[in-house]
């Protein structure tokens, strides 16, 4: 009985399997990043992969790996190395075979788009998953988020929404929450022009450091009128607060394989407050965290410069 | 998902909100820009008058007086009544026997600190604040109360009340309490609580209560009747146990930190939603313990069980 269960389970698979056509594609990537809080290299493998079923239903998903030896991150200068791995998938409607959505990720801006394929309409949703690590006196803002993607696509133009925030839930679990990289937001737009890629986006990003719920929470920054309580931090890093709001401009060219994605932006801890506070107070995750709130806003900046080794191993 | 979505919500309000996170101003008497001053300290000064350009201050939200001993409050007060965005008003460690009459001058008033005046007479304070009908939070942390009178019944609007650093054992505090409808926050920490008395469970309106570094060993069943509480503040004191009591409540964090806590019981293995947050920091709970925590409460936002000793 077994067997003919398995037979017939593999002609199903055989059969269903004539309707999927995709593709796949990946690189190595080494980037160059020059920032206001941020000063480092990377060191990336990306694979990303689409398939259609039967003409109008398509997935995609990729995984990228990172390693990053730095010099300063989250503002802090520090020689060590940091490394991720995220995991993203969607599934949607339309013909989805022009690659565009192999940037759809946050932790990877190289999109590996194939300029030559004629239809790449696609509107999805899906997931993405990121287990940050982080070694030496920072390694305690290492965490695992989780959100959603959403991507609306022509064949050349690509729209996507990209929102994480920090988690602990399974598969997640043991995570820290608000704390280090707790959210992030990206919405961004790309197009292609021949050989070439433009974008442009907008995002946001918050940090804050990892609270001591083993003490009391008191009054202080971030109590403007005495009357919540507010938490404590664990030391070092106890005052390591960022809210960078900025705009994305991106570049690729087929040509010589040099990518640009810069940044620019404010990193402003009133704003973090407003909308930490906002969250906390309104959603009982009392107490608020202890941002410097009478600091003045300061310039946020990333240059990204990247390369990538491709074989086109699928074409 | 629902934070960040806050978030960006927020980020689109946030430019409509000038006056969010102002800095406070220490009172200079050259000052020339004073409609631009938000929040204004004038502690600690050895005022006896305010000062005369007090009032061109127009848009001040936020005052600071405490620590003027020998300052006139009844004329104080009248100055500062024409300051018609005036909501915070601090008069900490002013050796205050009473409040001045024209205090209810001050209409918009949303908070008063009154800490550190351990010789206020209490009843009659709280019957002239009955007055202010904007009041929302109020401040009486150290000032040596054992009991809270009945006449803080009259602050109707009343949503936040410190009463950190007292004496308070009285079990008629709670039910006198009880009668503010729209109270949302309670602080009782520091009080030197040794057992919570069950007219706790007439606090059916609080939603947040802070009982830290007192000495309590458990709690009252009827603790069972605040339907509305959410966030329960237990750290520093002398449980052995996580509570049972709360197991039938709607509590979403319960703080437990700096107890004698060794067991997690078995009776919290099928803990119920909306529990998520659970902080268990400087206890005394064993490697196996803390797995059987981990076990019981996956899945939990946040489950912190540091320094065990």
């Amino acid at each position: 009985m077994k067997k003919i269960i398995v037979i017939g389970l593999l002609l199903s698979i055989k059969s269903f399997s004539r309707d999927f056509s995709g593709t796949i594609n990946g690189a190595v990537t080494i980037n160059i990043l020059l920032g206001t809080q941020l000063k480092a290299v990377n060191l990336g493998l990306s694979i990303f992969g689409t398939t259609t079923y039967k003409s109008n239903t398509s997935f995609e998903g990729g995984i990228n790996f990172n390693f990053s030896p730095f010099i300063q991150k989250y503002g802090i200068y520090q020689g060590n190395t940091s490394g991720s791995l995220e995991l993203f998938g969607l599934a949607g409607y339309g013909q989805n075979n022009n690659l565009l959505g192999s940037n759809a990720g946050l932790t990877k801006h190289t999109a590996f788009y194939d300029y030559k394929v004629k239809n790449g309409k696609f509107y999805g949703i899906g997931m993405v998953v990121i287990l940050n690590k982080i070694f030496g006196d920072l390694k305690k803002f290492g965490n695992k988020q989780g959100g959603f993607i959403l991507r609306f696509s022509t064949r050349q133009n690509s729209v996507v929404f990209n929102m994480v925030n920090d988690v602990n839930a399974r598969p997640f679990t043991k995570s820290g929450t608000d704390m280090g990289s707790t959210a992030r937001a990206m919405l961004s737009y790309t197009t292609i022009k021949g050989i070439e890629l433009y974008g442009f986006g907008f995002g946001l990003d918050m940090f804050t450091p990892e609270a001591d719920y083993g003490q009391a929470p008191r009054g202080g920054n971030n109590d403007e009128d005495g009357t919540v309580a507010v938490l404590i931090n664990t030391k070092p890093y106890d005052d390591l607060f960022h809210l960078n709001l900025f705009t994305s401009v991106v570049y690729q060219s087929m040509n010589n394989n040099i990518n640009f994605d810069g940044r620019i932006g404010v990193d402003s801890y009133k704003l973090g407050a407003f909308v930490q506070n906002r969250i906390h107070d309104n959603f009982g995750l009392y107490p608020r965290f202890s941002w410097p709130v009478t600091k003045k806003n300061r310039f946020y900046s990333l240059l990204d410069l990247n390369t990538f080794y491709n074989q086109d191993f699928n074409e | 998902m629902n934070k960040l979505l806050f978030i960006l919500l927020s980020v689109i309000t946030v430019s409509c909100n000038h006056t969010y996170f102002s800095d406070t101003v220490i009172y200079d008497a050259s000052q020339q820009k004073h409609e631009k001053v938000i929040r204004l300290d004038l502690s600690g000064e050895n005022l006896q008058q305010l000062p005369e350009d007090i009032e061109q201050y127009i848009n001040l939200r936020f005052i600071n007086l405490s620590n003027n001993p020998k300052l006139d409050l009844t004329a104080a007060f009248e100055q500062l009544k024409n300051l018609t965005n005036l909501t915070v008003l601090k008069l900490d460690s002013n050796g205050l026997e009473e409040l001045p009459s024209n205090i209810n001058h001050i209409v918009l008033l949303q908070n008063l600190s009154l800490s550190y005046n351990p010789t206020l007479n209490l009843d009659k304070a709280l019957k002239q604040l009955s007055s202010l009908t904007y009041l929302t939070a109020l401040n009486l942390s150290h000032n040596n109360i054992v009991e809270i009178p009945e006449s803080v019944s009259g602050l109707v609007q009343l949503k936040n009340i410190r009463l950190s650093d007292n004496n308070i054992n009285s079990s008629l505090t709670y039910s006198r309490l009880a009668k503010i409808d729209e109270l949302k926050f309670l602080w009782l920490d520091h009080n030197n609580i040794k057992e919570l008395p069950v007219s706790v469970g007439e606090l059916t309106q609080i939603r947040e209560l802070y009982l830290g570094n007192n000495s309590l060993k458990n709690l009252p069943k009827e603790i069972e009747n605040c339907d509305k509480l959410c966030v329960l503040y237990l750290g520093g004191n002398e449980f052995k146990d996580l509570p049972n009591e709360i197991l039938e409540t709607k509590l979403r964090m319960l703080v437990m930190y700096g107890n004698q806590i060794t067991t997690i019981p078995k009776s919290y293995k099928k803990i119920k939603p909306p529990l998520s947050i659970l902080v268990l920091d400087n206890n005394y709970l064993n490697f196996e313990q803390q797995k059987i925590a981990t076990k019981y409460f996956t899945g939990f936002f946040l489950l912190s069980m540091k320094n065990q000793k």
